[in-house]
């Protein structure tokens, strides 16, 4: 099945400087507005910048956990029928009940956030890393064995590769629940960050500076999901099994 | 000296019994013959083409080319599959190179090697395609490439020509034996269609299924190329269907 997305642009061959130019003008639009509210484009951008830091640092220890772990849980029926239930039950532990823990042990840091968000995260990047393991198509494997695939080469060249589809999808939720939770702990309990930011504003009753910070957030999102995840689903149905 | 199946027997251990997929196995394919596996659905065919290449071991027997246990680390062996098992994310270039690859062939090697394939197999144009942009004859066309990169002693081919059209089946077959005279490798084919393998076979291993056994092999000594509407052709045909119970 071909890639198509609903909104046209997007099939476009020159979407990315049209991407570039709209976030250019948003981001000019953004200045004036600070500008005009008398709000430190400085410390909007810093608090943006603090909540992206622990996202991503956060995102990628999770994604190499994931994949470790869904090829270890996965190495046989055996291994699987013990670990997959636990797994499935530390999946439901409420998240957001490791922040006073966390916050006990490192105080309100950029670990503590860490800590909190790769808990978020890893689950839906696990669980769909393991469901594409188990769907891999028999033949391919065999395939992939009797052209010689071994250990590293294996992993590289078939494995990675075979299971790139699921990692997208997974990750995109990852990402998507990983912003819900960082917003979240930063409004409860850490200090810094956009959360933080919508928080300070939303207490001292600045209605125009919390909407600012919102609209910031959304376009800061919708920017990275537009220049990261869409062209890397796009790729990934590229690499996907075909029936 | 070929390929000799060694009285070979699997059975598969379930939760609650033990399931007999092939009994006492054997037979023999000379060096450079075509030997086609021929029985209903079922019958553990594809099970024993999985022992023979070493994809899985036999419970009891062995399997043997010129006199050495038959495994994959050899690199004798290469495999067709029957629903082609390319890599959707590689191209038609680097599926058949990927073998090669695997190996350690270094690049400008592999180069020469695949290009020739392409011309052979006739997928000229199509190095930079992907699987999905292609029909099931030209997949099938870029599986056979694959396992020819590797310059078989012993090529194995899992109803190959089963998911496609009778059309493009009947292309790649003469495909197929035209690539067989060239470079004169020892074919081991599966199929379930009786005429398919009394038009290519030298040698036809009629199997019976629950538990898979070797009801009779036949010697195919019809002239080649064979004619398709020959009475000897028929005569054959007849003989095969007879000896398949399915």
């Amino acid at each position: 099945m071909r890639y198509s997305h609903p909104v046209h642009i997007y099939r476009r061959r020159f979407q990315l400087p049209i991407t570039l130019v709209i976030s250019a003008l948003a981001t000019l639009v953004l200045f004036i507005l600070m500008h005009r509210m008398g709000v430190s484009p400085r410390l909007l951008a810093f608090d943006l910048l603090a909540s992206t830091y622990r996202v991503v640092v956060a995102y990628l220890i999770s994604l190499v956990a994931a994949v470790v772990i869904g090829f270890l849980v996965t190495r046989n029926t055996t291994v699987e029928d013990v670990f997959l239930p636990i797994l499935d039950v530390l999946q439901s532990f409420p998240s957001f009940a490791i922040l006073p823990i966390a916050t006990l042990w490192f105080g309100a840091s950029d670990l503590t956030a860490i800590v909190f968000l790769v808990i978020t995260i890893i689950w839906p990047v696990l669980f769909s890393i393991v469901s594409g393991i188990k769907n891999l198509r028999g033949d391919m494997s065999e395939a992939a064995h009797v052209f010689g695939a071994r250990g590293f080469g294996l992993v590289w060249n078939f494995l990675l590769p075979a299971i790139f589809p699921s990692i997208v999808t997974g990750s995109i939720i990852g990402w998507g629940e990983a912003w819900d939770a960082i917003i979240g702990a930063e409004i409860i309990g850490i200090s810094t960050g956009i959360g933080a930011f919508l928080a300070i504003s939303s207490r001292a009753g600045d209605g125009k500076t919390l909407a600012l910070g919102i609209f910031t957030l959304l376009f800061f999102v919708f920017f990275l999901n537009k220049l990261i995840w869409l062209p890397l689903l796009k790729k990934s149905t590229q690499f996907a099994t075909e029936e | 000296m070929g390929l000799v199946v060694n009285n070979v027997s699997k059975s598969f251990i379930l939760p609650d019994r033990e399931v007999l997929v092939l009994d006492s196995v054997s037979f023999d394919v000379d060096a450079g013959q075509f030997c086609a596996i021929i029985g209903p659905s079922g019958c553990g065919k594809s099970t024993l083409l999985r022992l023979m290449i070493g994809l899985d071991v036999p419970s009891e027997g062995s399997v043997e080319f010129n006199g050495k246990k038959l495994s994959l680390g050899m690199g004798v062996s290469a495999l067709v599959f029957q629903h082609f098992a390319l890599f959707p994310w590689l191209t038609v270039f680097e599926n058949i190179e990927f073998g090669l690859k695997m190996k350690g062939v270094d690049a400008a090697k592999r180069k020469k090697i695949v290009e020739e394939q392409i011309n052979d197999v006739g997928l000229k144009g199509y190095s930079d395609k992907h699987p999905k942009e292609l029909s099931g004859g030209m997949k099938q066309r870029v599986g056979i490439a694959r396992a020819l990169a590797m310059s078989p002693e012993l090529l194995f081919m899992d109803e190959p020509f089963s998911a496609l059209d009778a059309f493009t089946a009947e292309n790649l077959r003469a495909d197929l034996l035209r690539i067989w005279k060239k470079y004169k490798m020892t074919v081991i084919m599966v199929t379930h269609l009786v005429e398919e393998a009394v038009e290519l076979a030298d040698k036809i291993v009629i199997f019976s299924k629950a538990p898979g056994t070797v009801e009779k092999i036949i010697d195919d000594k019809l002239s080649r190329p064979r004619a398709k509407r020959s009475s000897g052709f028929y005569t054959m045909v007849d003989t095969l269907t007879r000896s398949v119970r399915f």
